[in-house]
């Protein structure tokens, strides 16, 4: 790939950018990355695809709303070069639009395409961690192939991007997971306060104490620690069990 | 985990979760090679760069769960051992932490919002007597690496410059030198890692701290991670079953109980522990 001057410093604006869109926002670094798509590799069009899970709609981020209309029909036909890179988890190579093996596999998609005024197609999967989680659809006016060096560039740019959303998802996993540790201990430093209180209360050994505790909360379907969290505040009087 | 048989459970599960982290080195570290391969034949400056980094992250990712799976092996080893021997101790997770710090001696301590140590576990009798040091005086190493969120180290009489009372009181105990770091996971910190007489270099080194990082990240805040520490795990249930009954007796909100536990036990030089028992066995009355 020959790169000028100007492209250099494109392309590592659009790398600041995207490592600059911090990670909460998952959306806005998909525009980033179909703008800096769109304006790095030439007269091509980009498009990115992107479902954080499998219950979650389709994000789709691209410049013009032609394009973005396209990229969603081709999610819900379940056709083109997008959704094939996204579920096979392996880059689409430059294609042709008119050749007869993409108008076979991709009847709609290439039609639609094609009128839109496309001639070529390539797709490059958007890993995030372990999966495969999307794509960055790159579209080219006219028959000339999109090169080998264009791709490169934007399975880079992909990989950042995956890179970044990763990382999101690992740190509100973590949080999740330290909210749930914290909860976990403090309930069971506040069962341990209630059973020392009611011990106290009723003249009770601590195991008892413990017995009468659970009793109610399995008789009143509560949790544990909620109904320890109210003999400690004194919210709750309990009585020996008969 | 009170009966061997018990035990034997757990082992599977040890082996387990290695095989998991295992895995997931293995993918982090298939990554890493792949954007290493691609910096090497990245065609402009930026785009190696990139690369480099990106394999670094990933690289760093490999080692974490590697180093998990090791200290699993390790435990699950011990664990099936004492399972067809008699009348040995039970192993415990944080003695092969220890071992990886370079030392007999290491300590856990999880905190929570409020850096109120919620818990805690320890390799032995040395680094237990040390944690409840920190417990009853409100100072030493792991709670300054929890609250600034940094490496805390001393030794000989620095140790007493900064902490006045835990300081002359871990000397007395026979430890030398004292370091901490926190678990920590980008901007949350859960608590930290503390290890005492290590051997020379592991202070500062890039060991500890990862070592510190792959028990937060791959062990303590991993969906398939344990951050009971197979049973490891002491939220001083007596200690706060006395506050409770203390509370009652002296009609005060629960935290002054504790608080009154604590500075009598300071008062006496003995652990919360021996207090609270007291307490609880209706031999002790405070206040």
């Amino acid at each position: 790939m020959t790169v000028s001057g100007t492209q250099h410093r494109r392309i590592a604006q659009a790398f600041v950018d995207l490592a600059a869109c911090g990670v909460d926002e998952p959306s806005r670094l998909l525009a980033v990355l179909a703008a800096h798509g769109n304006g790095l590799l030439g007269d091509c069009a980009a498009v990115t695809l992107y479902a954080p899970d499998a219950h979650a709609p389709v994000e789709v981020a691209g410049t013009g709303e032609e394009l973005m209309r396209l990229a969603r029909a081709a999610v819900e036909w379940g056709e083109g070069p997008g959704p094939r890179a996204w579920h096979t988890g392996r880059p689409v190579p430059d294609t042709a639009l008119d050749a007869d093996q993409a108008r076979c596999d991709w009847p709609r998609y290439t039609a639609r395409a094609r009128e839109l005024g496309y001639g070529r197609v390539a797709a490059l999967p958007l890993y995030v961690g372990a999966d495969t989680l999307g794509a960055l659809v790159l579209l080219g006016r006219g028959p000339a192939p999109l090169s080998p060096g264009l791709l490169e560039l934007g399975q880079a740019l992909t990989d950042a991007a995956g890179w970044a959303l990763e990382h999101d998802r690992q740190l509100r996993a973590s949080r999740a997971l330290a909210d749930q540790l914290g909860y976990a201990l403090n309930s069971r430093v506040v069962i341990e306060q209630a059973k020392g209180m009611l011990a106290a209360r009723l003249s009770v050994p601590v195991d008892e104490a413990f017995h009468i505790l659970r009793a109610h909360a399995r008789s009143h379907r509560r949790r544990l620690a909620e109904v320890a969290g109210e003999v400690v505040h004194q919210h709750l009087e309990l009585g020996r069990l008969p | 985990m009170a009966t061997r048989r018990g035990a034997l459970d757990t082992v599977a599960s040890v082996e387990r979760r290695a095989a998991v982290a295992r895995a997931r080195a293995a993918h982090a570290s298939s990554t890493a090679e792949r954007h290493t391969v691609l910096a090497d034949q990245a065609a402009t400056e930026v785009l190696r760069d990139v690369h480099t980094r990106i394999a670094a992250l990933h690289a760093s990712t490999a080692s974490c769960h590697l180093t998990v799976a090791r200290l699993l092996d390790v435990y699950g080893g011990r664990l099936s051992t004492w399972v067809s021997e008699q009348d040995t101790p039970q192993p415990v997770f944080m003695t092969g932490v220890a071992e990886a710090c370079g030392t007999g001696s290491a300590a856990l301590t999880l905190v929570g919002a409020a850096f109120d140590q919620l818990a805690l576990s320890a390799s032995d009798e040395r680094a237990r007597a040390a944690q409840e040091l920190e417990f009853v005086l409100g100072e030493g190493p792991a709670r300054d690496a929890t609250r600034q969120r940094r490496p805390v180290s001393a030794s000989g009489p620095m140790m007493s410059i900064l902490w006045p009372g835990y300081g002359p009181a871990l000397t007395e105990l026979g430890t030398t030198e004292v370091a901490a770091v926190p678990l920590t996971v980008s901007d949350i910190c859960v608590g930290a890692l503390a290890v005492f007489d290590p051997a020379p270099g592991v202070i500062g080194s890039a060991a500890f701290a990862g070592l510190a990082e792959a028990l937060t990240g791959s062990m303590i805040l991993s969906p398939d991670g344990e951050p009971g520490l197979y049973g490891g795990l002491d939220v001083r249930a007596t200690v706060h079953q006395a506050a409770g009954m203390l509370a009652v007796q002296l009609d005060c909100p629960v935290a002054d109980a504790l608080e009154l536990i604590r500075a009598h036990a300071f008062t006496e030089g003995t652990s919360a522990q021996s207090v609270a028992a007291r307490i609880l066995r209706g031999g002790l009355r405070l206040g």
